[in-house]
């Protein structure tokens, strides 16, 4: 299967925030009532319950006033640092690009969460479980596309193969540029590609996006070529991403356990009980 | 709409003004988008903050609340200074070429049009407002429109003194912004070219509502943009079926297919039909709708003898105003109403002054509301700060469905007829309104059925002879369709068309206007879900059913010229093969009729002349012209007369009104797109709640400094009415108009919110005004006065 992609064309969108809508619908996830923002902007982040939000930015320019709406959520990246931080393979890179979670692998220890260049993994930490957007694995693993997509109305989100919505973007950022100048794409170069390709009105900081995000060397390093090996060799440079990551492979089990009691046990546990 | 939603993406220029589109009709941004993309199409947002909709215009100009009439005298300004209109046109499809009668006047000083009352505040005597008329009685006529006289020599003296300076003024518009505006609107002046104006409640809840959509004709009928696909004047309505509520008549004024209601000056059927327009406006056909309406609503019992039994229909006392702003008056004063039926609609929260609208509403008896939800109207008598054991009134609250839950048609802007299927059952016991509706009506047949009395047959030979919704909800619905589509009583067959309806009893139609939507031949046709669209201009007229006679765009037969070629090959759309009209639309003319025949080139088919009023009749002047909203920070600059001379205020309306002085801020009230009118529904829906949790009030950085208040400060707004409580929200989209040489701040708040549901905040209708529009009785939602303080708590 061929890597697939979103498109998501800030010059386009109009923040009625129907993604926002569908995603909970879709994924089920509950309404989440807290405090006025002070802005039209929904909540203040991203939750455990909440995997996609509009971000609204107003920007002041030489020209006039400029008002941006950036749809946030995982950007499913091809080098992915949730997935290469993760100790316990609860973190597959699926063949049409999803980033997909595997739920009773996941122990909610956070080191996704601190290797994410976009800040996007969120711990429930009731759960002990990472949430974040599935890229509706279950609906484009049946030929339908992302609810967020579905839902959008002036097509700002569009859903297609990775190289469709790259060549998609190029067309997008030609329309746009008459009206905004400094319109870029971002997406395309990060981090081997992103699963997620903005067209954005200008740069990337000013709708809080890293304008060169990387993943730390060694993050790379320790999965890829240490931990292969055993844990064996400890390098002074690498003791802060290493050591923490052996403390968490200790606890996987002990976790694991916990979690499994938690839903109910093992399944020859629970036929046991009955 | 005289066009409809996808024809936004045929436009070259929109022109959002009175609308947040992107907002709060999302779909309409779909289409607009592809103008953009395949036309080029830019759009233009004029709004008195910058809004989702100006955040994806092309062009932004900022406007002061309640100054319409002005930003569009200055563009009827331009048009005619810079000769942007499409001479042919004009002269051809609108009245401009017709003559004035010589005692009609204007003075620009007073500001007011000959025939005026001021004791009655109103204009009494409007008979110089007529065509001056030759010896046979026709209207005289200057094809070179140079007679001083002649309405387009009246229209352009009128409007020469909105030059862009006194508009910028007034409008606090950077004038800069403006000309833009006026230049790249009035480029679609050109043939070839369409405009679109899009408009919604920003247009029409004001004192001079009416005249701002006047204005808006006159514009689109100068640039050549009426009946083209991508022109047209088109009200995006607020809610799905709100087109189709009005096309029913739920108003106080009309029976359906926007025939008048009946009063007490109109007695007889005779004398109802004497008020007919005359020949050849196609409403001279009025005679056989209103006796085809009387023959569904009393059968057997009508009879050309008995006139139908028009004697039947409840009369408005003439003179009298049964609008809301009326009724509620009343109700506040305790005169006539005893009880009240508040169906899908929640008016402690949307009617204006809401303080006193609910105190009045203590004076009910009873009241039943129907609604999914428990709304603020149904709660009233436990509102905060009401003792329930003071109010006396007997509240029943009926459950009703959805709009997923039920089943039926809803008719959106576009006039379009869509049958909606329902999804799912309701919960637990509730209903569709319409099954209460139909036990209602059989309860009250029953009440009656033995009585004698001859006034009793009124309900007695009422008919009512559907199928059992309770038994079969769609056969009850199907029912209820034919009859609104009109039969053939001898037969029972259904009519093809409001064409085939008579004055002689020999049919019964519901509804004109939706006659056509169900025939023999074609069988239901709201239901169709055809996709073809033959042309390419969207008109897609195998989808739904379009009102009147499936048109989707109406007065089409102007989109061609008076020979019927079309006025450019680019927009091609109906057009004179020799032998008839033909093209990718139903003509919105006599299908035969050649453009040589005397009427042959005149596309505005309703009215007796035929033609696009510039120069018309509404309650207060044939022309529009700019008056202050009620509340104003500033003088009128145009004229001596500060407010309409003809706004409605009732008896009470003007005792509550406040002054610059002590309100020295403009205040105005909007929607978002997260929640639906006063969020009885969306209020309620968890998804929707979290996503505007809280009434909020949006204030510019400078009155923000000024009143040392932080965006989530607890602000209070204060008007003549009354206070609410809003959560500041302080943002550069907010400003600060410099108006006649005045720097005045405006901050507008949504009026979504209310005591109950999930998320809650202070009505804003606790400080509208209970003053409304000269002609529909429109509450001026939209602009009024207030002061702002930071609550500390």
């Amino acid at each position: 299967m061929t890597r697939m992609a979103r498109l998501i064309d800030i010059t386009r969108c109009t923040a009625c925030r129907g993604c926002q809508v569908s995603c909970k619908r879709w994924n089920q996830l509950e309404g989440e009532i807290g405090p006025f923002t002070g802005s039209c902007q929904s909540h203040d982040d991203m939750s455990p319950g909440r995997w996609t939000m509009i971000k609204f930015y107003e920007e002041k320019k030489s020209n006039g006033l400029e008002w941006h709406f950036r749809k946030n959520c995982c950007m499913h990246c091809a080098e992915a640092g949730c997935l290469k931080a993760c100790p316990n393979n609860a973190l597959v890179r699926e063949e049409n690009g999803t980033i997909r979670r595997i739920e009773e692998n996941c122990i909610g220890c956070g080191h996704c969460v601190q290797f994410c260049p976009f800040n996007i993994p969120r711990i429930d930490e009731a759960a002990k479980k990472m949430r974040k957007c599935t890229f509706c694995y279950d609906r484009i693993s049946n030929d339908r596309e992302p609810s967020c997509a579905k839902s959008c109305v002036p097509q700002a989100i569009v859903y297609g193969t990775w190289d469709d919505m790259v060549r998609l973007a190029e067309e997008r950022l030609d329309q746009a540029k008459p009206r905004y100048p400094r319109a870029r794409i971002y997406g395309r170069d990060e981090l081997g590609g992103l699963g997620v390709i903005y067209v954005l009105p200008d740069a990337a900081a000013n709708y809080g996006l890293p304008e060169d995000p990387r993943l730390p060397f060694t993050l790379g390093l320790w999965k890829d070529v240490i931990h292969p090996v055993g844990n064996v060799v400890l390098g002074a440079s690498l003791a802060a991403t290493g050591l923490a990551f052996i403390i968490s492979r200790r606890n996987v089990m002990k976790l694991k356990e916990s979690a499994k009691l938690a839903e109910g046990g093992y399944h020859d546990e629970q036929q046991k009980n009955d | 709409m005289t066009n409809h939603w996808v024809d936004f993406k045929n436009t070259d220029v929109a022109l959002i003004c009175g609308s947040n589109c992107a907002e709060n009709h999302p779909v309409s941004f779909a289409w607009l988008q592809q103008a953009r993309d395949k036309r080029g199409a830019k759009i233009i947002s004029v709004d008195p903050r910058f809004t989702r909709t100006s955040a994806r215009a092309d062009l932004y100009c900022p406007i002061r609340s309640g100054t319409n009439t002005a930003f569009y005298g200055g563009m009827i300004n331009y048009i005619l200074e810079n000769e942007r209109f499409h001479r042919e046109y004009v002269l051809h499809y609108s009245n401009a070429a017709s003559i004035i009668r010589d005692d009609f006047e204007f003075d620009p000083e007073t500001g007011l049009y000959s025939g005026y009352d001021e004791i009655k505040g109103a204009y009494t005597d409007r008979a110089s407002w007529g065509y001056a008329r030759d010896a046979e009685g026709k209207v005289r006529k200057d094809p070179t429109m140079q007679d001083p006289r002649s309405v387009f020599q009246i229209m352009k003296r009128h409007y020469s003194r909105y030059t862009l300076e006194v508009v910028a003024q007034t409008c606090g518009a950077p004038l800069d912004k403006l000309r833009e505006v006026y230049e790249l609107f009035t480029s679609t002046g050109q043939v070839g070219k369409a405009g679109s104006i899009m408009y919604a409640m920003g247009q029409t809840q004001f004192t001079s509502g009416s005249q701002n959509v006047r204005c808006m004709a006159i514009i689109q009928t100068l640039l050549g943009n009426m009946g083209l696909p991508g022109g047209g004047v088109n009200a995006l309505r607020g809610h799905s079926n709100v087109q189709g509520s009005t096309d029913m008549a739920c108003l106080f004024h009309l029976i359906p297919g926007y025939m008048p209601c009946p009063t007490t000056a109109t007695p007889t059927l005779e004398a109802y039909n004497a008020t007919t327009p005359a020949p050849p406006a196609y409403w001279s056909n009025r005679p056989k709708w209103i006796a085809s309406l009387l023959k569904a609503w009393w059968g057997d019992a009508a009879t050309p003898e008995n006139d139908f039994v028009y004697d039947y229909l409840p009369k408005a006392q003439a003179g009298k105003n049964y609008s809301h702003l009326a009724l509620f008056e009343n109700m506040y004063n305790n005169i006539d109403l005893e009880g009240l039926f508040c169906w899908g609609q929640n008016p402690v929260v949307s009617g204006p002054n809401s303080l006193m609208e609910t105190k009045g509403m203590e004076n009910l008896k009873w009241l039943v509301c129907l609604d999914p939800f428990e709304t603020e109207t149904a709660a009233f008598w436990k509102r905060p700060g009401a003792d329930p054991a003071t109010i006396n009134t007997e509240v029943f609250l009926l459950p009703v469905t959805t709009f997923l839950e039920k089943e039926g048609t809803v008719t959106h802007s576009g006039r379009l007829l869509q049958y909606r299927w329902k999804a799912v059952d309701g919960p637990g016991n509730v209903r569709q309104e319409s099954f209460i509706l139909d036990r209602l009506a059989k309860r009250v047949k029953a009440l009656y059925a033995t009585s004698d009395k001859p006034q009793d047959a009124i309900i007695k030979t009422l008919t009512w002879d559907y199928p059992d919704p309770l038994a079969n909800h769609p056969a009850f619905i199907d029912a209820v369709m034919r009859e609104i589509n009109g039969k053939f009583v001898a037969t029972g067959k259904l009519v093809p068309g409001f064409g085939a309806l008579q004055d002689d009893g020999s049919t019964s139609c519901g509804n004109w206007i939706y006659s056509g939507m169900y025939t023999e031949e074609l069988g239901n046709r709201t239901q169709n879900r055809v996709l073809d669209d033959p042309g390419g201009w969207g008109a897609h007229p195998g989808w739904g059913f379009s009102w009147p006679a499936n048109r989707r765009i109406i007065y089409n037969r102007a989109s061609a010229d008076p020979a019927g070629n079309p006025w450019s090959e680019d927009r091609k759309y109906l057009w004179w093969d020799g032998t008839r009209w033909t093209g990718y639309d139903v003509p919105d003319f006599a299908p035969t009729m050649p453009p040589s025949a005397p009427l042959g080139a005149k596309p505005f088919i309703m009215v007796t002349e035929r033609e696009s009023r510039i120069f018309s009749n509404l309650n207060d002047g044939p022309m529009p012209e700019h008056y202050e909203p009620v509340e104003s920070p500033t003088h009128n600059v145009f004229n001596r007369r500060q407010n309409n001379p003809a706004y409605f205020a009732g008896a009470d309306g003007n005792k509550s009104l406040g002054n610059i002085d002590k309100y020295p801020i403009i205040c105005s009230t909007w929607r978002v797109c997260e929640h639906w009118h006063t969020g009885a529904l969306s209020r309620n829906m968890p998804w929707l709640a979290e996503l505007m949790p809280a009434s909020f009030v949006e204030i510019s950085e400078e009155l923000a400094r000024e009143k040392g208040i932080k965006s989530r400060d607890m602000v209070e707004l204060v008007s003549a009415r009354g206070k609410a409580r809003a959560l500041a929200m302080v943002t550069p989209r907010a400003r600060v108009f410099e108006i006649n040489g005045r720097s005045v701040h405006q901050v507008g708040l949504t009026w979504h919110y209310g005591f109950q549901g999930l998320v809650t905040g202070d009505i804003a209708n606790n400080l509208t005004p209970h003053v409304g529009d000269a002609n529909t009785m429109i509450p001026e939602y939209k602009a009024f006065l207030v002061d702002v303080r930071k609550v500390t708590l």
